[in-house]
């Protein structure tokens, strides 16, 4: 039971603050008027707040002189990627023009060897490379697969230009081969032997050079070139640079999390992304066809027309898991649809909007 | 991925950053009674603000400009903490040194000084994300409680209930805090 000092306490906080209905300040100070004990409360309750307001004061005058808010945006990482574009730029440009010279200028262990230099010279925070989708896509149509259905990969994805990708990755609980490190060259995948020290190239069921035409064509086909660097793309690059930690089990591949190259996480509360995972028997005569690049067709196909529920909870969710989905929305790697969960009373579509950084022109589904 | 679609900044949108950096004390006094950290409230809030270029709509009026930085500094922490080993979050406290005369039987009447900012930072350290974002808003910008719960994105009567149970906490911890450096 409380008494009624204990309910009137409660309420002297929002009395100090001028937050009770007028009849319920008359009834509060008509208690307090007769009760000492209530009043000293009311004072120390004001005397707090005093205090807070003081030293809050002074927490805020702590503040430095706001940025220039052009800076961060704009100019070195902008310099500093411009560069890498145009080399990236005349690689991809050599690549078009000059097919035949793809396997000098993009020798796989080359690839590989370089991004194992890397991988060991570069820490965390000086890593830049660049999350673009059509390696994501690549990588999740290759590995969306029956056969890894049952292995827990753990690792990290190094994603540079739209069509390579290296990724270091664990498989707890094996011991012959604990850790994978792989690259996608643009053509194939590699794999480096640890024990042996060497770099093969693979598939899951070898990936022969028609295979590896074939997914490169698909590639083309499937327009997943980066297309001509504007200003926007640039832009676009430059806020998703970062590297991808997952998890991939049965259920799907689990984004851990974002990290930019300034080591400023940009989401590692866990999502999902549930990749369609091919079930016992299905396809068995396409695989047993002639091969070449039927599978990865129809594995890249199923994923892009693969939908994602978003569950947005805005009382407790990252900003980022919207924002990522609705990147990978833009760049037609899902259709993603949003819903949201109403924690509280729920928020206004216009809140929730501004709040979560929702484009302009998004549906929001249903609500 | 070629389309014309510009993620650039529009004019318009700096100009409401620009606006925005007005709030720029504030976002940091939230950041910092949130995390403790100066480097860090920084980083908030200047996040914040940088994530206000990239917000598609104008928010509703001009005082929810304030609310929506504000807002923005409030769920990066949270996010932040979300990710953070709880004694990560412990807050600096340069408490060494303390002055003696703390003893004083009004709190009110004590001089505020350095030490008694740490103190209040180190009593907030020990309290939730979200009872500290309310004392900061309540008492240190004199937000009505209507405004707070739309920062916070509670109700009103949580709101009131909260920020009771917080000034509270608070004061015994101020209380145990001068106990401890007196002893």
């Amino acid at each position: 039971m409380t008494s009624p000092c204990q309910e009137v306490r409660g309420r002297l906080s929002a009395l100090i603050d001028g937050e009770v209905p007028p009849a319920e300040a008359v009834e509060l100070e008509s208690h307090l008027e007769g009760c000492e004990p209530c009043r000293k409360e009311r004072l120390e309750l004001l005397a707090t707040r005093r205090r807070l307001a003081t030293a809050f004061k002074g927490m805020q005058q702590e503040a430095p002189q706001p940025p220039d808010l052009r800076k961060p945006l704009f100019p070195r990482r902008l310099t500093a990627f411009l560069g890498t574009a145009a080399v990236v730029l005349v690689v991809v440009g050599l690549l078009l023009i000059l097919p035949q010279e793809r396997a000098e200028a993009l020798s796989p262990s080359e690839v590989v060897e370089r991004a194992m230099a890397h991988h060991r010279s570069m820490k965390d925070a000086e890593l830049s490379w660049k999350l673009e989708s059509q390696a994501l896509r690549i990588l999740t149509a290759l590995f969306s697969d029956e056969d890894r259905s049952k292995v827990v990969l753990r690792g990290r994805l190094w994603i540079k230009a739209p069509d390579r990708f290296l990724m270091r990755a664990e498989k707890p609980g094996e011991e012959e081969e604990p850790e994978v490190l792989m690259g996608f060259d643009g053509e194939s995948l590699w794999v480096h032997d640890a024990k042996k020290n060497t770099v093969r190239r693979v598939g899951r069921k070898s990936l022969d050079a028609s295979e590896a035409a074939g997914m490169l064509k698909d590639a083309a086909d499937l327009d997943m070139g980066l297309g001509p660097f504007s200003e926007g793309t640039i832009m676009k690059l430059l806020s998703w640079e970062g590297i991808v930690s997952f998890t991939r089990s049965q259920e799907g591949m689990v984004i851990r999390e974002i990290t930019t190259p300034t080591q400023r996480r940009v989401g590692l509360r866990s999502f999902r992304i549930p990749l369609p995972i091919k079930k016992e028997g299905e396809e068995e005569e396409t695989e047993k066809g002639s091969g070449s690049s039927s599978r990865f067709e129809e594995r890249v196909k199923r994923h892009l027309a693969h939908d994602v529920t978003v569950t947005i909870d805005p009382e407790r969710d990252l900003v980022e898991k919207l924002v990522y989905h609705l990147r990978l929305a833009e760049l037609g790697i899902l259709r993603v649809t949003v819903s949201l969960v109403r924690s509280d009373q729920g928020l206004p579509d216009s809140m929730f909007r501004a709040a979560m950084q929702v484009p302009p022109g998004t549906d929001l589904g249903d609500r | 991925m070629s389309e014309g679609r510009k993620t650039a900044v529009s004019p318009r949108r700096w100009r409401r950053v620009q606006e925005a950096r007005a709030h720029w004390s504030e976002a940091f006094g939230l950041g910092l009674s949130l995390t403790g950290d100066r480097a860090r409230a920084e980083d908030l809030a200047q996040e914040a603000l940088l994530r206000l270029a990239r917000t598609p709509r104008e928010p509703g009026g001009a005082g929810s400009l304030r609310g929506l930085v504000l807002r923005t500094v409030r769920n990066l922490a949270i996010d932040e903490t979300r990710r953070t080993t709880p004694e990560s979050l412990d807050m600096l406290n340069e408490t060494a040194g303390l002055s003696q005369d703390h003893r004083s039987p009004d709190p009110a009447e004590e001089v505020c000084t350095r030490e008694e900012v740490a103190r209040v930072r180190e009593a907030l350290g020990r309290m939730s994300p979200d009872w500290r974002a309310m004392l900061y808003l309540r008492d240190g910008m004199g937000l009505g409680y209507a405004e707070i719960a739309s920062v916070l994105g509670k109700s009103r009567d949580v709101v009131r209930v909260t920020l009771h149970r917080a000034r509270q906490r608070i004061r015994s911890l101020l209380g145990e805090l001068v106990k401890e450096e007196l002893e």
